[in-house]
């Protein structure tokens, strides 16, 4: 069988370059493999992981940002990223805009607000 | 395409045996390697509760006081991990299910009394490494180089033998407290 | 236009084993959308890494599903050993991925018997979790466990096979090979069942690519994809090609996974005879200190393992994306235009696993 399994490559850009970089990830067929957050020393850290199937090449997009930086939807881009951008709001509070079907916190139905952040 | 395909199954299956086993009329046959209870040697504890903190659903409750070893069977999820975390292996997995009960009970296992053992260095070979201090799971051993000094927190010794294996130089031995 | 009606289908419906919901806009019997709503026993899994330290999340990260439950350990374990760089021994390698192949061949046969049950063939999914129980038969010989097996830790694994043990798994998976040639046959060749599910549920290749599907379900659409080409444990010794279909409806899902099982059962036959002596596991010192997006290649399709770890023995991080999660997208599409009576089975094409979606 014919192993490909190049190194992944983790790229920090800023909130505002986002869609940018997500359009030419659209542009090149590549597809959302997934995309989560993670918190750590009072950051929250975003990934958007971008899968070459023919390659098995990995690109994530990493946004490190404040608890209320605005982010931006990547549904315009992605309309499967529902999903996970939901998740990452309801469990972190990451402030995404402009999601295609935002379900306002309800994904999950859980009481407490961001219950993934660490107090 | 093709009409009643599945009709030498469904005549085999017509005139074979049940593949089902008569239960509990024919007992369940469990493998050597079946994960079912947790089962202990309580001689062989010595309450040292490195089970108890590593259990992930804290199953385990270890009481030095009372000197007991209990087990919440019904938040037992059989992984295994105290088995292997077990420093004196007194600790196995063995076939054999829970049984239903009407209500969750906890299984108490008392420790008989026996004379507690103390590791004790012997001064003449002790090169004061600070192995067995850094082994030490409950940190009752300090070790001084500048001042060639050994000395052990009885309070805190569990008596788990981790500091005679890990000695380099075999200078520590378990003895019996008089 | 027609009048549109909106029927909720779900979290309690007889073709599902676990609660997820969806409201069908009808217009007549077709349906015109379908939108989701997951939630209802979501657990927080992930948010234990604050309380269980990287060697005991193992235990928590296998109990995540059932059916899968190997993959999981399998997978987390993978991700920390590439943040430590613990090489582990290579009979290591080759027992996980004969376990994990053997996990494959029991969910696709338990989803080939739930098939069976959405169309409504009663004896054929007795069929299917017949020969499914003699992988359990053969998970318990050799883990102890018949579902959870508790094997994998980080640095290798905890158990060992003989020689003895690879024999019943060989005879095991031989006996499956001859019952499911039999019962292919009925699933493939059957003018009942092809007429319930060819055509039904058409995914094409630009859809399923636009909507970011994965697994089974992407390949049955033509889709060449299968993480088990990256080369993790002892893939990279191992002869397979990717198994995909060009049709993209139900059927040539179902085709798709019987052909898996075979695969699998020779990538178990190439393993048990490739396979080389040795330790069982490598120590491991010390506590993880890095970031690692593992992804392996679960019977439902590709999962992501990403832990996130900050030098101190609690991980920062752990997430798992699973297949069933990236599907129901394409689940919505293919909902879209089918007949009322064809939702289940819908449904159950994609495999859903919904434990494993609300970790």
């Amino acid at each position: 069988m014919v192993i490909k399994n190049p190194e992944h490559v983790i790229r920090e850009i800023t909130p505002d370059r986002l869609l940018g970089e997500v359009m030419a990830f659209k542009n090149a067929k590549l597809r959302l493999s997934q995309a989560c957050c993670a918190y750590s020393e009072e950051k929250l850290h975003v990934s958007y992981s971008f899968a070459n199937d023919d390659t098995n090449e990995y690109t994530i997009l990493r946004l490190v940002i404040d608890k209320d930086t605005e982010v931006c939807s990547i549904t315009e881009f992605y309309p499967y990223a529902f999903l996970y951008e939901n998740e990452m709001k309801e469990l972190f509070g990451v402030n995404i805009q402009m999601i295609n079907l935002d379900y306002e916190n309800k994904l999950y139905r859980i009481n407490e607000e961001a219950p993934f952040i660490k107090k | 395409m093709a009409l009643m395909n599945f009709k030498n199954t469904v005549l085999k299956n017509l005139f074979s045996k049940p593949v089902t086993r008569n239960y509990p009329a024919e007992p369940a046959v469990y493998p050597e390697r079946s994960r079912g209870h947790i089962e202990i040697t309580i001689e062989d504890c010595i309450l040292c509760g490195l089970c108890a903190m590593n259990c992930p659903s804290r199953a385990i409750k270890v009481d030095r006081a009372a000197s007991t070893w209990s087990i919440d069977r019904f938040d037992c999820i059989q992984c295994g991990y105290c088995t292997e975390k077990c420093p004196k292996k007194c600790l196995h997995i063995v076939p054999g299910y829970q049984e239903p009960m009407d209500k969750k009970a906890v299984a108490v296992y008392e420790k008989p009394v026996q004379a507690k053992k103390y590791p004790k260095a012997d001064m003449d070979t002790c090169v004061f490494c600070t192995l067995c201090a850094k082994k030490c799971p409950k940190e009752a051993i300090t070790v001084d180089r500048a001042e060639k000094k050994w000395e052990l927190n009885k309070e805190l010794c569990v008596s788990c033998g981790l500091c005679e294996s890990s000695c380099p130089k075999k200078s520590i031995t378990l003895v019996e407290e008089k | 236009m027609a009048k549109q009606s909106i029927v909720p289908f779900g979290p309690q419906h007889p073709v599902l084993p676990e609660p997820i919901h969806l409201d069908l806009v009808l217009e007549d019997e077709k349906v015109v959308k379908a939108i989701p709503s997951i939630g209802f026993v979501h657990r927080g899994l992930e948010s234990l890494v604050e309380k269980k330290d990287f060697n005991e999340m193992t235990y928590v990260v296998e109990r995540t599903c059932g059916i899968c439950s190997f993959m999981h350990g399998m997978g987390y374990c993978e991700s920390i050993e590439h943040i430590m760089n613990v090489e582990i021994p290579d009979r290591a390698k080759y027992l996980r991925t004969i376990w994990a192949e053997l996990s494959r061949i029991h969910s696709h046969l338990l989803w080939l018997g739930l098939l069976a049950d959405a169309f409504g063939f009663e004896s054929l999914f007795y069929q299917c979790w017949r020969m499914r129980e003699k992988v359990l038969d053969v998970f318990e010989l050799t883990t102890g466990g018949r579902c959870i097996f508790s094997v994998n830790k980080v640095g290798g694994v905890l158990k060992d096979m003989d020689a003895e043990m690879l024999k019943v798994m060989l005879d095991v998976t031989a006996g499956i090979e001859e019952e499911l040639k039999v019962i292919k046959k009925t699933f493939l060749f059957d003018y009942t069942v092809e007429s319930r599910l060819k055509g039904v549920g058409v995914l094409t290749k630009e859809q399923a690519h636009n909507l970011g599907a994965a697994g089974p379900f992407a390949r049955a659409s033509g889709i060449k994809m299968d993480m088990r080409t990256t080369g993790y444990a002892a893939y990279k010794d191992l002869d397979m090609e990717i198994i995909t279909s060009e049709a993209g409806d139900s059927f040539a899902r179902c085709e798709v996974r019987i052909n898996e099982i075979f695969q699998a059962i020779d990538l178990i036959r190439q393993a048990i005879s490739k396979i080389p002596g040795g330790e069982l596991s490598a120590v491991v010192k010390g506590n993880p200190n890095g970031e690692y997006f593992m992804r392996v290649e679960q019977p439902r399709g590709e999962a992501i393992y990403y832990s996130k770890a900050n030098g101190s023995k609690f991980l920062e991080r752990m997430r798992i994306r699973t297949p069933t999660f990236a599907n129901i997208p394409s689940l919505l599409e293919t909902l879209k235009g089918a007949d009322f009576a064809d939702v289940p089975l819908l449904i159950v094409t994609i495999d859903p696993c919904i434990s494993c979606t609300e970790r």
